[in-house]
């Protein structure tokens, strides 16, 4: 709400610049007061700043001033690394409604490629791609994605090689287990943790990291796991796509999962939860072969178990995110990497 | 709350009569009544606000006074009715910011920053910030006679910065 000093600022203001001529031009919005310039700006996603900030120079600065940051409303966005034509791409999803996948710089050239099969975590509105396998040797290097920025940068290596390790964050801290050559088991390095604010990696024996080593090939979006409520209390289950259906239950027995009917024609690829709860994301495509254009599809779906056995998912969206040019159907992975960024 | 009528006067020299509740929307012109400045005779001269543009707050500011009074009762008012009450507003909302040019969007938000009528603010900032959302940066320029001011070398390097997954 406007003190009664700032309104009597924006009468001064106003005032002035009507003075300057009697038959003023047609209203541009840059000219329109400040503060109400910032006040319709501050409520378009972050996801669609790094398209719009190319509109000109003072567009793009005010996108990134701190006046318009301080305005903002925490946001939680999605950023995947989907494979597209065998490359793994990153998106920042817009948020509802026309959910859209927005292009982010790719990968810098740095002296090596994107790694396959990393972990992927996400602290604040950073993420971290962590190992993974390059020319198929396991990889100790961790790189960070700074989503204010769009930023990729360098951090300390790992003390050992990992591929597919199994990755969680508690208390702002990165604890990373597994996915290492078999001479560090019931080693010291079996897991190890990084902390942001001394930027170390340091050894750490975590039952709560070996939990999370339940793997489905998690990293390739194959499978996940998701926290459903059974009597007022959480269970976790399986979620995983198999033979483009989805699937849910326990490691030794899966049912598919009923209510979604609407997506039955679709061959599903991909399934994650990176929100945690009960609620994925699964991914599929189409493939236009007349204009050869392919099609990314996502819907959100809410898991619910109805005893004794049975699960239910009910489809929240459904949206085409992306179109590229080709439509060869060669690549089987589809989802990468997932993870939900907190802009506070 | 009475039923009073008070006279608005626009810039370009329109007249319009609105209940005082609906007046009260606007912070200043509260602000005027509670210091007792309106002559009950004479019209409040709004000077920065023209006939067409004063027409649109008057037409908003009446449709929104029944919602303030309903505020009394939302204790005793159903989730459902809630519900269907707000989908009206929304829709009226839509439709009254449908029919409008951007240009017109413009000065009805200078007149509502004027006269402080936060809802109202709220409501054109929103939609105009749809309409920016998901343009592209020629569809920003155009729509909002925005200038390219990159040079030509700058436009390069942002391009080179932003080597998109798919050009």
């Amino acid at each position: 709400m406007a003190t009664e000093e700032e309104m009597s600022k924006q009468k001064r203001t106003k005032r002035s610049s009507e003075s300057q001529s009697s038959h003023p031009p047609p209203r541009s919005f840059m000219s329109l007061p400040h503060d109400v310039v910032l006040n319709c700006m501050a409520r378009i996603s972050r996801s669609h700043h790094s398209i719009i900030s190319l509109a000109s120079k003072s567009f793009r600065s005010l996108l990134a001033s701190p006046d318009l940051e301080a305005l903002r409303k925490p946001e939680k966005l999605l950023y995947v690394c989907l494979s597209l034509k065998d490359n793994p791409s990153w998106f920042v999803l817009s948020p509802a409604p026309k959910q859209k996948l927005i292009p982010i710089p790719s990968f810098p050239n740095f002296p090596n490629q994107h790694p396959n099969s990393s972990t992927v975590v996400s602290v604040g509105s950073d993420i971290y791609l962590i190992g993974g396998s390059v020319r198929g040797k396991r990889s100790r290097r961790v790189f960070l994605l700074d989503c204010k920025s769009h930023q990729w940068r360098q951090l300390p290596k790992m003390r050992v090689s990992r591929k597919e390790a199994a990755g969680v964050v508690t208390n702002g801290k990165v604890y990373v287990t597994g996915g290492c050559s078999n001479v560090y088991n019931d080693t010291e390095n079996f897991g190890e943790v990084y902390n942001p604010k001394t930027q170390t990696w340091e050894p750490t024996v975590t039952e709560m990291g070996r939990k999370q080593l339940f793997r489905v090939k998690t990293g390739r979006g194959l499978g996940c796991l998701v926290d459903v409520e059974i009597n007022h209390s959480l269970a976790q289950y399986l979620i995983m796509v198999f033979n483009g259906t989805l699937r849910c239950g326990g490691p030794s027995r899966t049912v598919r999962a009923s209510g979604l009917e609407e997506l039955d024609s679709n061959y599903l690829i991909s399934v994650a939860n990176p929100g945690g709860g009960s609620r994925v994301t699964v991914w599929w495509k189409t493939y236009n072969t007349k204009e050869c254009k392919t099609e990314i599809w996502c819907a959100e779906i809410l898991i619910e178990f109805l005893p004794p056995s049975k699960f239910k998912g009910t489809v929240e969206w459904s949206e085409n995110v992306f179109t590229f040019q080709g439509c060869e159907s060669g690549d089987p992975d589809l989802l990468l990497h997932s993870a939900l960024v907190t802009h506070s | 709350m009475s039923s009073n009528m008070i006279m608005l006067k626009s810039s370009d020299g329109a007249s319009f009569e609105i209940e005082e509740a609906a007046a009260r929307k606007s912070k200043i012109i509260a602000n005027m009544i509670e210091v007792e400045c309106v002559d009950e005779d004479k019209a409040i001269p709004l000077q920065n606000v023209t006939g067409n543009i004063l027409a649109l707050v008057i037409e908003y500011c009446n449709k929104h006074i029944v919602d303030d009074d309903d505020d009394v009762a939302t204790e005793e008012a159903s989730e459902e009715e809630e519900e269907a009450k707000k989908k009206k507003v929304d829709d009226w909302e839509a439709e009254f910011m449908n029919s409008m040019s951007l240009e017109t969007m413009f000065e009805l938000l200078l007149a509502a920053n004027y006269l402080n009528i936060k809802s109202l603010i709220d409501l054109v900032c929103q939609t105009i910030a749809n309409n920016i959302k998901d343009k592209t940066p020629e569809e920003v320029r155009k729509i909002f006679s925005i200038e390219n001011d990159f040079t030509p070398e700058e436009e390069e390097e942002i391009r080179k910065e932003n080597a998109w997954a798919f050009g």
